[in-house]
């Protein structure tokens, strides 16, 4: 507060009150019951000649477990009077795939599943809409952090709904690297191949991008912001890549979205739209009321990758990224190394008498020393050169 | 002299014309008397001094009087001589003894003695006494309520029944009082005056006491003789000079004797004592603590009265409609504290003359402008001020009100250290002018015009303003004591606008605006005793500009969009008459008959038979040319309530009505927002019509300072709308594919018990509601909860609210406010699902659950500044405390997707107790 303005921290609590309001953790009742449904999540690509399907159940909110995959369902994508395409189980559960098929873009196709139990599902059928490529990704700093963005458009004016999409991966380093390890109560020093300070992550969109160019004059989109990253931030730390995707979609299949993102990311205020059922295409053959979760959509996906170096920003980005919290190095004597958890990795020795001997090493709270406690793995994505 | 009550007058005559020189002798008396006649007494006054009597010799005749006196006064002798008898008697500055038999006399001049209205305050008293203001009021009331005022002109024929009429005014500022009760107590016969301080009572002809009641007004009586049809204009005094009296005091016998139930009338000096958020004195904050009235949380502006949604609420401010109360999204009323009179709510047995909406009437009444003098009033809070002016233009004839209030929340956000706040934007103001004249006796003129405007932008690159705006005249005219006439005419106006330039590319200004024109001719007659018949007609047209946008800058590839506007017309006439079987039976029965036209110029869709309506089931547009009628509704509106007096202090009330919306909000969030946009009913949306019946029992206990209240009702709403999952509502060419019909249904139990008077007032009321809603489409895919009825967003089946005011002395006043509720029920997720990489919410049926129950105290110290009558102003302070238990309440539960992982969050807004200090002047 400066002088003169006696009065500030009074209206700050008091707007900030009602601007910001207090905000705390919340459990609903029934939190730990879940309500067993099936999820479908299909596509049928016309660009890549492949489909895939990926079926699971819902789970209790609370639960920490991951969803569980519906496995031995009979899959099929019918076309209208056309051939019927069946689809194999992939090697992940619950995900169901079919390649090098021939699509006719002027017909329709619906998703056909038989479940395990006997269940029959059917969704309706879908249009086959091309997609646009994507005409660049690009990004832009400022002080305050980084921005991605996207441009696409449709020199024929049918795309007006599109669903973007993203997968970043980036590369990171812990803030130490251990050069040993204790195993089995001995301290023994990491070969190259078990160095634990490298990793990739690899993350999905936390939130549901669409766009619609309905009310726009030309059909395109310019300069789509996708990502923001704020400075220091871990991503571009070292080097950074997003994938980013893009299908056009039916008004239908962007308004399911449209709704799932209303219902999921802007939903609680009393000026948000009440939460309601997403209800999708795909239904029970004999129940129709029995809910089902999920679309099955055709059309194409376009994709784009670019990178961008840490030293590729902006003078003023490239700045370190604080340590995680707590990130002190800590000196453990010989003597006590052994009371420390097997796999437990150190750092580098300290207090040497000559070769072979240490006094004791260094070492410090996992998320310091283990890139992977952070998401991420050791091993380089392929298509990192 | 024949009688008594010509011997004052003729005294009280003599005294006027004869102007005796004040300075003579006025010596001492001796007399020595044994049984004398009092006739022997007298001149031997009349002889020794030269004091003049005046007496009825008839009163005096058996008198004997037996008296020693040596060199003492006239009083002292008199005082001794009539002690012990009926006789009084009285000296005047003159030096005229009255003698008078069971009463004293007044030896001022009655001040109105040579008008025949009312009593003008500048005529000076016989008296040289140095009155003050408050005393001379005093005096000058006493003076005419002794008077005995006789109306029509003399006769001996007292056969039958006649109607007396007027006004009844604030005496210090002549500001006609609404809703004062004017009654005899044998027979029991009473009237309410209405909106201009209007009354009209028939009574037998005849002698009769009179008596006059008002809120926070000393109540009076005036004594009348009752020749024939006439006039009487009645002031009266405020109840305490120049402070605001802490009343809750309603009409204190028309909550048992009236007609009318389910109705809370709040003056403007009991809203004042609520303590309340932010300093504001917020009369839909003060609407919200009564029975019945609810709303879907805290710092929300719509009310929810009887289960019925917020849309369904008719606002009037001087007889032209508001459309959205609020300021800053609800935290403050848009009416100005300053320039209110009083607020009525209708929440049943609603009269004919009102229609248009299904739930409720809330009249909110502004005040005129002082006609005797300059005045102003104002008031400094921590987020607004205001100023208030007001006086004559024309003495006695025409005055002007003019308020204003602006918030300084801008600079106060500029000055904060958070960039979030920092680059928010909040700013408000609303302007009243009023103007009233006078044009003579039988004609009244009455200007009213309002403005709010709103503006804001919240850390986001997405601003938003709106304004309401209206401006009504009214002109009324009295025919003759039994009938008079009230023709309004107004204009209401709500728009508002958004614009973005998040991304220059497709930055954009968007626009709506509602209008409508409306005009109104309404007879009251006060046919005899039994009869007050009422009736008019009213006319109202809608125009709309339902969504308008455009680019906004050079690089913006926006398209211009404007949806057809729309427009339509709503008349209506309308009969109603209060029949007075006998004192014990009331009966209002009256029927208003509503016709709707959607007009032309419109493109129509034509939707394919048989599937649910989508853009892809559009088969055809039809074009109506302007004024082409589209669509039209109408229908019969009956209303009846009947009142049954079980005792003098207990009634039993029973009312129906049937109400018809053809406006509606379209609206899928929880809470009215500024951006709602309205829609005319048209061939697809067909309008609302909602019935309710409702029983109460009213009693009034230890000489009226208890009421208790008991109503009961049930009511059911058609054509309610109800939206489809993800409808998108703002620029929709086709809202009739996302609307769902839907049908309501609300009942409950109010029971209020008010202590109206007393250094203890308030009320406590305990409410039991329950309003449910339920979808009704042939599809199963637009239906809601399986077609099962669901709670609706304001079902809150339990509320409690304590109000009490605690007058420590004449200054220092304590209120304490105490609130309790059931959450609102919600939707909540029941399981989370993976699609896309992420989490998403699987929900519950629609309202299933509910969010924490809801309570609150505040309190609130009113300290008044000191007494002195003349002073520069008088000021007041108020500290106040909201939420003085700090209690977290659950304004929304919400649950998000974060980093993958599902998490519910309960938001408070007012999760701290917050204090506020308010400076209030007037001078």
């Amino acid at each position: 507060m400066q002088a003169g303005k006696p009065y500030g921290l009074f209206y700050y609590t008091c707007m900030t009150m009602i601007m910001s309001g207090c905000l705390e953790p919340y459990a609903p009742p029934d939190a730990d019951t879940g309500v067993d449904i099936l999820v479908v999540e299909g596509f049928l690509d016309h660009g890549r000649s492949a489909a895939s399907v990926r079926l699971t159940r819902a789970i209790a909110l609370a639960a920490t477990e991951t969803p569980s995959p519906e496995e031995n369902a009979k899959v099929t994508i019918e076309e209208s009077d056309g051939p019927t395409i069946t689809l194999t189980a992939d090697t992940i559960a619950g995900s169901y795939r079919a390649s090098d098929l021939t699509i006719d873009p002027d017909k329709q196709y619906r998703l056909h599943i038989t479940t395990q139990q006997g269940s029959e599902y059917v969704s309706d059928y879908e249009n086959v809409y091309p997609t646009p490529d994507i005409d660049s990704v690009t990004w832009h700093g400022t002080a305050a952090g980084t921005t991605v963005y996207a441009s696409t458009h449709d020199a024929t004016g049918n795309g007006r709904y599109y669903l973007w999409d993203y997968v970043e991966t980036y590369e990171y380093r812990s803030t130490y690297a251990p050069g040993y390890q204790i195993q089995r109560g001995e301290v023994v020093p990491l070969r190259e191949e078990d160095y634990v300070n490298r990793c990739w992550a690899t993350k999905p969109a936390t939130s549901i991008l669409l766009h619609s160019t309905k009310n726009l004059g030309v059909d395109a989109m310019l300069d789509y912001p996708l990502v923001f990253m704020p400075v220091r931030s871990i991503k571009l730390s070292i080097r950074y890549s997003i994938l980013v995707k893009l299908k056009v979609v039916s008004e239908k299949h962007y308004a399911f979205w449209q709704q799932l993102k209303n219902t999921t990311e802007n939903i609680g205020g009393l000026f948000d739209p009440m939460p309601s059922q997403v209800v999708g295409n795909v239904h029970n053959i004999r129940d129709a009321r029995e809910p089902v979760l999920g679309y099955f959509g055709a059309g194409e996906l376009r994709e784009k990758r670019i990178f961008i170096k840490h030293d590729e920003l902006p003078e003023e980005l490239q700045r370190v990224t604080p340590k995680p919290q707590g990130c002190e190095i800590d000196t453990v004597l010989l003597g006590l190394i052994k009371a420390l958890p097997d796999k437990t990795y150190l750092i580098y020795p300290v207090g040497a008498n000559g070769p072979g001997t240490a006094g004791g090493y260094t070492t410090a709270m996992p998320i310091c020393m283990d890139c992977r406690v952070q998401g991420g793995v050791t091993k380089r994505p392929d298509f990192w050169n | 002299m024949k009688t008594l009550y010509t011997f004052i007058i003729c005294g009280i005559a003599m005294l006027a014309l004869t102007q005796t020189a004040n300075g003579q002798q006025r010596g001492l008396i001796n007399v020595e008397l044994s049984g004398a006649p009092f006739k022997q007494l007298v001149d031997a006054i009349e002889s020794q001094t030269d004091y003049h009597f005046y007496y009825n010799p008839r009163t005096t005749d058996s008198l004997k009087i037996t008296l020693s006196a040596q060199n003492q006064n006239v009083n002292a002798v008199l005082g001794h001589a009539l002690a012990g008898t009926q006789l009084h008697f009285a000296v005047d500055p003159q030096g005229n003894i009255f003698v008078t038999e069971g009463r004293d006399i007044m030896t001022d001049l009655p001040v109105d003695f040579f008008d025949t209205g009312v009593a003008p305050s500048q005529q000076t008293l016989a008296s040289g006494f140095d009155y003050t203001a408050y005393e001379k009021r005093e005096k000058e009331k006493k003076l005419v309520e002794s008077k005995l005022y006789a109306i029509g002109p003399k006769s001996s024929n007292l056969q039958g029944n006649a109607t007396m009429a007027g006004h009844v005014r604030d005496v210090t500022n002549g500001e006609p009082l609404v809703g004062a009760t004017v009654y005899i107590e044998k027979p029991l016969i009473g009237v309410i005056t209405d909106q201009f301080g209007y009354y009209a009572i028939t009574l037998p002809k005849g002698r009769h006491e009179l008596k006059i009641k008002s809120i926070s007004m000393k109540s009076t009586v005036r004594q009348i003789m009752l020749y024939a049809d006439g006039k009487l204009e009645i002031e009266l005094d405020p109840d305490v000079t120049p402070l605001k009296e802490v009343v809750v005091e309603s009409d204190k016998d028309v909550r048992v004797m009236g007609m009318q139930m389910g109705m809370e009338k709040l003056d403007i000096k009991t809203m004042k004592n609520m303590p309340l958020a932010l300093g504001e004195t917020d009369i839909m904050k003060v609407v919200l603590a009564l029975p019945g009235v609810q709303s879907v949380g805290e710092g929300t502006v719509g009310l929810n009265v009887r289960g019925g949604a917020a849309n369904q609420n008719l606002i009037l401010f001087n007889d032209a409609v508001v459309y959205n109360p609020s300021h800053l999204f609800g935290f403050f009323s848009t009416f100005n504290p300053d320039v209110l009179k009083n607020v009525e709510l209708y929440k049943s047995g609603i009269t004919a003359d009102y229609g248009g909406r299904l739930s409720s009437v809330l009249d909110v009444s502004s005040r005129e402008g002082n006609l005797k003098k300059f005045q102003g009033s104002g008031g400094i809070s921590p987020i607004t001020g205001r100023l208030t002016l007001e006086g004559p233009l024309i003495k006695e004839k025409t005055s002007f009100l003019i308020g204003a209030r602006s918030t300084y929340s801008d600079w106060i956000l500029r000055q904060l250290h958070n960039e979030r706040l920092k680059n928010s934007q909040a700013s408000f103001y609303d302007v009243n002018l009023n103007v009233s004249h006078k044009i003579n006796d039988r004609n009244n003129l009455y200007l009213s015009g309002y403005m709010s405007h709103d503006k804001f932008k919240l850390n986001t690159d997405t601003s938003y303003a709106y304004s309401d705006r209206n401006a009504s005249i009214k002109w009324k005219h009295i025919f003759n004591n039994k009938l008079y006439a009230v023709a309004t005419g107004g204009i209401s106006k709500y728009s508002y606008t958004m614009s973005s330039d998040l991304n220059p590319v497709e930055a954009f200004d968007m626009n709506f605006s509602i209008q409508q024109i409306n005009g109104k001719v309404d007879f009251s007659y006060f046919l005899n005793a039994k009869h007050t018949i009422n009736a008019g007609v009213s006319v109202v047209r809608y125009s709309l500009q339902p969504g308008h946008i455009a680019p906004k800058g050079e690089q913006s590839t926006q398209k211009t969009m404007a949806l057809q506007h729309e427009q339509g017309q709503e008349n209506a006439i309308y009969i109603g008459d209060n029949f007075e079987v006998s004192p014990k039976l009331s009966i209002y029965g009256g029927v208003r008959y509503s016709f709707y036209e959607y007009l032309g110029p419109r493109n129509v869709y034509q939707y394919a038979n048989g599937i649910p309506r989508s853009e892809s089931s559009i088969t055809d547009s039809l074009y109506y040319g302007s004024g082409k009628s589209i669509a039209s509704y109408g229908g019969a509106e009956p209303r009846f309530s009947i009142r049954y007096s079980v005792s003098q202090n207990a009634s039993v009330k029973f009312s129906y009505n049937r109400m018809r919306q053809y406006i509606q909000m379209l609206s899928n969030t929880t809470a009215m927002t500024p951006t709602d946009i309205w829609k005319l009913s048209d061939a697809y949306i067909k309008p609302q019509v909602g019935d309710q019946v409702s029983l109460g029992f009213y009693k009034n206990t230890r000489k009226h300072s208890l009421e208790i209240s008991l109503e009961a009702y049930y009511k059911t709403t058609q054509n309610a709308l109800d939206f489809k999952g993800g409808a998108v509502l703002l620029l929709n060419k086709h809202i009739e594919t996302d609307v769902v019909d839907s049908r309501g249904k609300a009942y409950g139990v109010e029971f209020m018990l008010k202590r109206a008077a007393g250094k203890l007032n308030g009320w406590l009321s305990y409410t039991y509601s329950r309003s449910f809603l339920q979808t009704v489409s042939p599809y199963a895919s637009e239906v809601v909860n399986k077609g099962d009825y669901y709670p609706s967003n304001y079902d809150k089946p339990h509320a409690v609210n304590f109000v009490g005011n605690y007058k420590f002395s004449r200054r220092f006043n304590f209120s304490l406010n105490m609130t309790y509720s059931t959450g609102r029920p919600i939707t909540l997720p029941l399981a989370k699902y993976e699609l896309g990489g992420n989490y998403r919410l699987y929900y519950s049926d629609r309202n299933q659950y509910r969010i924490p129950d809801y309570f609150r105290t505040d309190i609130s110290i009113n300290i008044e500044g000191n007494h002195k009558i003349k002073k520069l102003a008088h000021s007041s302070w108020t500290f106040a405390v909201y939420n003085l238990t700090g209690r977290a309440n659950a304004y929304s539960v919400f649950f998000r997707s974060e980093n993958g992982q599902v998490k519910g969050y309960k938001l408070s807004v007012f999760a701290q107790p917050i204090p506020t200090v308010t400076y209030n002047f007037k001078f």
